[in-house]
């Protein structure tokens, strides 16, 4: 067996380095892809939040005797709660938050993005005297259709996205659907892809506290 | 030494970040012709229903819009000098992605349930056109893209209260400024940095 000559030896090594190189290249958008999971995880409350609130204001737009700020007053004051955790959570928290990957800050813009949106057009509707309930229920399951598949593409989550696919059939249903299966639809997608899946990244995400503080105990002792 | 270390891994991981945001900057360049065929293809459906009358102008010119535009980036892609997609450069692509499936499932279904009108019409496409260029922009850090997002905000604020006609006029304007403006910017950004490139190499 003849001796590998000098660039030979070089090609193979270069080749190798290249393929570590490639190697750690793709577990590091691994690890962000999860890092980026676990910060929706985080957030898995605000979802629950939410899910509280839709059911607050149709309750209450249903059945209470004020029906007509219904909406506007459990909106804007889920609005506050949220900006006012988000900016003590930032600055204020005892905890020490996380550096933020490009897919956290990517989820987040979506979000964000999104809220905006949903704060321009749904008073504006109203307030433009164009809003009816079917129409309103359809802007929202878009809206979220939207932001739900474009963090679940951008993570790879199948569940959320699976979400995203509930809020868009809520919008089609709202659409071509009677007012009675437009409101029933909403309960039912609020329930799926709000309450229970904001519950399901609570879970995960305090079970994945728990194995880190067991992980650290581990390494003290 | 720790210390060290942490902090010269901190600073390579902000220096990949900080290429992957301008990585991101130039994908959305690269994709710039389409914001400016786009612009035109709303342009043409606009123009063929105000003059012409026909309620099927608008699916017809944007069936065609889609059809060619998804011929073009199929050619584009073939090309040698294509760069492999960055992590920005993916969530770009499916902030847009979703936004075109949103569109195509919410506006069909409003036109059969006959709740359709042209303000309405405006409104949604503005607020879902300022919600992808808003996202898009946050997450690159292009302010002028982020501009783009706010005019489109305010031109769906605007439709809302606004009449057929003025409706109209509103959605002219923000497709000028958002689609031709913005994506002839984009574009010769995208050059000027290619031309840099070409020199340094």
């Amino acid at each position: 067996m003849p001796e590998p000559t000098e660039p030979h030896r070089r090609i193979f090594m270069t080749a190798n380095t290249e393929e570590q190189e490639l190697k750690d290249r793709i577990s590091l958008i691994e690890s962000m892809i999860a890092e980026g999971r676990r910060t929706t995880e985080s957030w898995g409350w605000i979802f629950v939040f939410w899910g509280v609130a839709y059911y607050v204001a149709i309750a209450w737009s249903a059945w209470g005797n004020h029906r007509v700020p219904a909406w506007n007053i459990t909106m804007t004051a889920a609005m506050l709660v949220t900006f006012g955790v988000v900016v003590w959570r930032k600055f204020g928290g005892t905890q020490k938050s996380q550096p933020v990957t490009t897919f956290g800050r990517a989820v987040t813009s979506v979000w964000m993005a999104v809220g905006i949106s949903f704060m321009v057009l749904i008073p504006s509707l109203g307030m433009g005297g164009r809003s009816n309930s079917n129409l309103v229920v359809a802007v929202i399951g878009t809206l979220l259709g939207t932001a739900n598949a474009a963090s679940s593409m951008i993570l790879k989550w199948k569940l959320q996205f699976a979400c995203a696919v509930v809020w868009w059939a809520l919008a089609v249903i709202s659409c071509i659907g009677t007012h009675a299966q437009s409101f029933y639809g909403l309960l039912v997608a609020n329930f799926f892809c709000q309450i229970v899946f904001g519950i399901y990244g609570m879970i995960a995400q305090s079970r994945k506290q728990k194995e880190c503080r067991a992980g650290q105990g581990v390494s003290h002792a | 030494m720790t210390g060290s270390a942490e902090e010269l891994e901190l600073k390579e991981r902000l220096n990949l970040i900080e290429t992957m945001i301008a990585e991101g900057r130039r994908t959305t360049g690269r994709w710039a012709w389409i914001f400016v065929f786009w612009g035109l293809a709303y342009y043409v459906a606009i123009a063929w229903t105000a003059l012409f009358h026909w309620s099927w102008a608008w699916l017809v010119t944007m069936m065609a819009a889609w059809i060619l535009s998804w011929a073009i980036q199929k050619m584009q892609r073939k090309q040698p000098e294509q760069k492999p997609s960055t992590t920005i450069g993916r969530a770009i692509i499916c902030i847009w992605a979703t936004m075109g499936v949103s569109l195509t499932l919410l506006l069909p279904a409003l036109g059969f349930s006959g709740r359709f009108n042209q303000p309405l019409f405006v409104a949604i496409v503005a607020a879902m056109l300022g919600t992808a260029n808003g996202a898009s922009g946050l997450i690159t850090r292009w302010k002028a893209q982020f501009a783009t997002a706010v005019v489109w905000w305010a031109a769906s604020v605007a439709a809302c209260f606004a009449s057929e006609d003025q409706s109209t006029i509103v959605f002219v304007v923000a497709i000028f400024f958002c689609q031709i403006v913005f994506g002839v910017y984009a574009m010769v950004y995208e050059a000027r940095l290619r031309k840099q490139e070409t020199a340094h190499a």
